[in-house]
């Protein structure tokens, strides 16, 4: 008798179809047709197909479904990949659903992408349908084990998400090595940096994984070891010349520690094996800009431009840059041009709208259009007002320098006095303002406002706490509220708006709303400066409390 | 190969050459089981001719496979993921592939791997090797071929083995990466050896490398191919 023997049999769980979604995505009817039998064969019986990514998503966005079937590479339009992302981002996608990726071949840019934009798994073609069922049943019911995990983590129940992961990883073999991974993914993002190195360690001591690797030398970086988290991303480039992900840390390292042009170097290095990583090209071109290497910025924030025409992650500061890199290369007409094109691209949008002003303001000063200038600027302004406390940093850097070069200084400290308070300890960005005095032959007005805003903060948080050790928790609460609405960058007012509360609520009972509200503080210190270590105590706290 | 910027590069045009035939072949294997499944009776003298070209035509395949996969690692572009696997799983993926092959050669192909077996490897590439090695012990097997993984001294050992007339001695012993024996048995240039050389090396662990190794005699007494992945 001939045919397949084999001598022991698995004795796991089979997956039923019968109640499964599935949704099969394919640009050629064929494909679809043969997908839809195959699926047909296995039980499925709710079987949806589309054949390009609007239809899609479309779907998606009404059907919650269990497994996605979905080709790469889809001609014309969206790819398989910005469905995927584009579906993760506007929440679409169930955690224990299953998104297989069809491809012809395996490609860096696929498999080395951003890990939160990873399918589960995908398959190479040719399609064999006892191949496909069996790496479909495989993931789903990996899925399960990690269902409880995500719902912890959607909860923002951290603790019990470590807890699981550890208690799962010991039974659960065939899944340990990703429960522990997931395990210091979660230590990382609470702050818990000895208890992820501890497993990281361990791992090594058995086999030398890049990621775990990786993982130590990003608590070097977290704690701002440079030199350490240099030599170990190096270390991993040259034993797994592929894995991109060590390219882009290192590049944050030589960021860190001044090398732009070694930096910029590693990132195009890691480009040019994986090309079609937009966010990756976002970042060469920001160092490039800075580097004023105009060549590479521009071709690299083109690139970003062209990547993003169909994607969710289609970025506004990369038209900015590609005008800023324009400028710089004495294009004046093209820069203008593309902050249009900006506008149009984002229209309503008041952030990008915000920063084209500025852009536009500053090369006009250049060209010498003064009077031109100040009216974007005053357009510029207003936006501002509008916004209040959400212009993130780099645009109101932005807008602060050009208001000095015009001569406005006393809108420029107002704007410049705003970014110092709400960075007051963060070194990197006290010292572009230095910078920014210095070039404008400003340096000691610069200090002084440095100083006097500095000494505001520290005000601030002492006052706080004084009225916090006077037992008027109101009205500490009060107080610091109003300066982490004002100073929503600055760890050191949100941590100790965060203490006031846990005391409040010790002495008045715990409080849902301000359970929540202090748990997101927690996590946006720990993101901002993840070497402050009250970020960590007072998140595990409030996790207690609940 | 050379990067020479100034002249065009003669190895990217026939990787994607090589690429364009190979989904061309993909599509006339499906259409060639579909035929075999249409008409359903295997012991037909047509349809063991077609088991026939359908094994010629999933070599070639594999074949074009193994050398895009050879231009990519070349050229540094192949993401190599070194990942916790289950064997098991990935020999009943290759077995199922092989299946309709196994039927109407009238061989037997015995699976033998504990389903809880777990090793780092890099799936995709070692599945490729492996289908190699069983396509190559379907030419020569009498009736019987093992596929056999297990852990032996702290390393994983998979063996493919055959009731065939075993390798010729001059093949006999550890395959290098850069062998070019270009007498892979008869008529074969020695594409697939090498492709399993370099997987098997591209594992690495606490300073040791995977090896291959060909052998005769075995469980069935005819080739026997090992690959040992640290």
């Amino acid at each position: 008798m001939a045919g397949v023997f084999f001598n022991t049999s698995a004795v796991g769980d089979h997956v039923d179809f019968r109640d499964k979604k599935v949704i099969i995505i394919d640009d050629f009817q064929g494909i679809r047709t043969m997908l839809r039998e195959m699926l047909k064969a296995y039980g499925a019986v709710d079987i949806d197909t589309a054949s390009d990514g609007i239809q899609a998503l479309n779907y998606l966005g009404r059907k919650r479904y269990d497994v996605v079937l979905c080709d790469y590479n889809l001609g014309e339009g969206k790819s398989g990949q910005n469905i995927l992302e584009e579906a993760k981002i506007k929440g679409y996608i169930p955690t224990n659903s299953a998104w297989i990726m069809i491809t012809a071949e395996k490609t860096m840019d696929m498999v080395m992408g951003a890990a939160e934009y990873q399918p589960d798994d995908y398959i190479i073609k040719p399609i064999n349908e006892g191949a496909l069922r069996t790496r479909l049943e495989k993931i789903l019911l990996r899925k399960e084990v990690f269902t409880e995990i995500d719902k912890a983590i959607r909860n923002k129940e951290y603790e019990q998400a470590i807890a699981l992961c550890e208690s799962k990883a010991k039974s659960d073999d065939s899944n340990a090595y990703d429960l522990l991974r997931m395990k210091t993914q979660l230590c990382l993002q609470t702050g818990k940096l000895d208890e992820a190195r501890e497993i990281f360690v361990q791992i090594l001591e058995d086999r030398s994984l890049p990621w775990a690797r990786i993982g130590l030398g990003r608590i070097h970086l977290m704690n701002k070891d440079y030199l350490e988290a240099r030599s170990l991303f190096e270390e991993v480039i040259e034993d797994s010349r592929t894995y991109l992900e060590a390219y882009d840390y290192l590049a944050q390292t030589y960021e860190m520690l001044g090398e732009l042009d070694k930096a910029q170097d590693v990132l195009m290095r890691a480009a040019e094996m994986s090309p079609n990583a937009i966010q990756r090209q976002k970042v060469i071109g920001d160092i490039a800009l800075k580097r004023k290497d105009v060549t590479v910025a521009r071709e690299a924030f083109e690139q970003t431009i062209a990547l993003g025409k169909y994607s969710i992650l289609k970025s506004s500061s990369a038209y900015i840059g590609l005008a800023k890199a324009h400028a710089e290369g004495g294009q004046s007409d093209a820069a203008m041009k593309t902050l249009e094109q900006a506008r149009s691209e984002f229209k309503g949008n008041a952030e990008v709208e915000l920063h084209a002003a500025v852009t536009a303001g500053d090369i006009l000063n250049r060209m010498g259009d003064k009077e031109q200038a100040q009216k974007s600027l005053a357009e510029a302004l207003k936006v501002m007002e509008r916004l209040g406390t959400k212009v993130a940093t780099p645009i109101a850097l932005d807008a602060a320098k050009v208001l000095l070069d015009l001569g406005d200084k006393e809108r420029a400290s107002t704007v410049f006095s705003q970014v110092i308070k709400n960075n007051s300890d963060n070194d990197e960005v006290i010292a572009q303002v230095k910078d920014i005095f210095i070039e404008a032959n400003l340096q000691e007005e610069g200090q002084k406002l440095i100083e006097s805003s500095r000494k505001e903060v520290v005000e601030i948080n002492n006052k706080g706490v004084l009225l916090a050790k006077e037992g008027k928790l109101e009205d500490a609460l009060e107080l610091l509220r109003q300066a982490a609405l004002k100073l929503p960058d600055n760890p050191k007012i949100l941590l100790n708006y965060c203490q006031v509360m846990v005391l409040y609520m010790q002495k008045h009972g715990k409080n849902s709303r301000l359970l929540h509200e202090g748990r997101e503080l927690a996590e946006r210190v720990i993101r901002l400066d993840p070497s402050e270590k009250r970020g960590p105590l007072l998140l595990a706290t409030l996790g207690r409390m609940k | 190969m050379t990067d020479n910027k100034r002249s065009p590069d003669f190895s990217a045009v026939l990787a994607s050459s090589v690429h364009d035939m190979k989904n061309s072949i993909a599509l006339l294997m499906q259409s060639m089981e579909d035929v075999l499944k249409e008409i359903n009776q295997p012991d037909l003298p047509a349809c063991r001719k077609m088991g026939q070209m359908l094994y010629e035509t999933r070599r070639v395949s594999g074949n074009l496979m193994q050398l895009l996969t050879l231009y990519k690692m070349d050229k540094r572009l192949y993401p190599v993921e070194i990942a916790p696997c289950s064997i098991y799983e990935l020999f009943s993926e290759i077995a199922m592939q092989i299946e309709a092959q196994a039927s109407l050669k009238n061989v037997e192909l015995y699976v033998d791997c504990s389903p809880d077996l777990i090793w780092f490897v890099e799936r995709d590439l070692l599945g490729s090797a492996v289908n190699t090695a069983l396509n190559n012990a379907f030419r020569y097997a009498a009736r019987k071929i093992g596929l056999v993984a297990g852990k032996e001294n702290g390393v994983l050992v998979i063996r493919v083995e055959d009731d065939g007339p075993g390798y010729p001695d001059t093949l006999v012993g550890e395959v290098g990466e850069m062998s070019t024996g270009v007498n892979f048995r008869t008529g074969s240039t020695g594409l697939g050896l090498r492709f399993a050389a370099m997987v098997a090396a591209l594992h690495r662990n606490k300073g040791r490398s995977g090896q291959v190794h060909l052998e005769n005699g075995g469980t069935y007494g005819g080739g026997c191919f090992r690959i040992i992945l640290p």
